[in-house]
């Protein structure tokens, strides 16, 4: 598949030159950066199967971020014990 | 027009406790480009934290490391990421969100999301720890997730 895009200038200057920094040409470094975004999970995909699980674990929505809300403060008192 | 915000650590971890199928708003203004998102390694830690601790993942076996860290990838691929954030805004009685602050001041954010009254409160013309923020950042806008939509319709 043969693609032509417009891009503006600016973004044209910066391509060239991380294709460059990658040693690769620029249809090159354009063609692998299209794979990625393509193939990559969306965040909801890689979600997904969380929901279930928490779904599963017979929660309703309040508890589970009243669960949510207290890791985090309890993480945070740990991380400040810590010192950190 | 794009906006920037920093969502807070409950945003992230309601995306992955709320139902499937659920339509996130905050998700949805990311992959549509309206919303950027501040980001930096205080918030990516606490992100990250949350969803690794125990009682977390006792119900949810699917959050494993290495899930965790695909999630927080795609995540930054909507993010900016900041280096050095200087503290700048010190909320007394809550010490423990000032990154959050000192994000969006640095990060120039239009927007903080959080679902946290605590932090809700500060929008408000008459508090006088929003007043010290907004004389710091004076377009940020405290909003809960489920108003972020709206918010970003209500502008000009």
């Amino acid at each position: 598949m043969t693609l032509h895009l417009v891009v503006p200038a600016e973004i044209e200057q910066r391509l060239r030159a991380k294709a460059g920094e990658a040693g690769q040409s620029v249809d090159d470094y354009v063609s692998k950066l299209l794979a990625t975004a393509v193939t990559s999970p969306t965040l909801d995909e890689l979600l997904d199967p969380v929901r279930r699980d928490f779904a599963a674990a017979g929660l309703n929505e309040d508890q589970l971020m009243d669960l949510g809300r207290q890791e985090l403060e309890a993480m945070r008192k740990e991380n400040d014990a810590r010192g950190r | 027009m794009t906006y920037r915000a920093v969502y807070d650590s409950m945003v992230v971890f309601q995306w992955a406790a709320l139902p499937p199928g659920r339509e996130h708003a905050t998700i949805r203004l990311l992959q549509s480009g309206q919303i950027r998102l501040c980001m930096s390694a205080s918030l990516l830690g606490e992100i990250r934290g949350i969803l690794s601790r125990p009682a977390i993942r006792a119900k949810a076996p699917n959050l494993t490391d290495a899930r965790v860290s695909e999630i927080l990838q795609a995540l930054l691929k909507f993010a900016d990421w900041f280096d050095s954030v200087p503290q700048q805004f010190s909320l007394s009685l809550h010490p423990k969100d000032n990154h959050l602050f000192d994000l969006a001041i640095v990060g120039g954010a239009d927007f903080l999301v959080t679902f946290e009254n605590r932090l809700l409160k500060l929008d408000a013309a008459s508090n006088p720890d929003g007043q010290r923020l907004r004389a710091l950042t004076p377009s940020l806008k405290i909003v809960r997730p489920d108003r972020l939509s709206q918010e970003i319709l209500n502008r000009p």
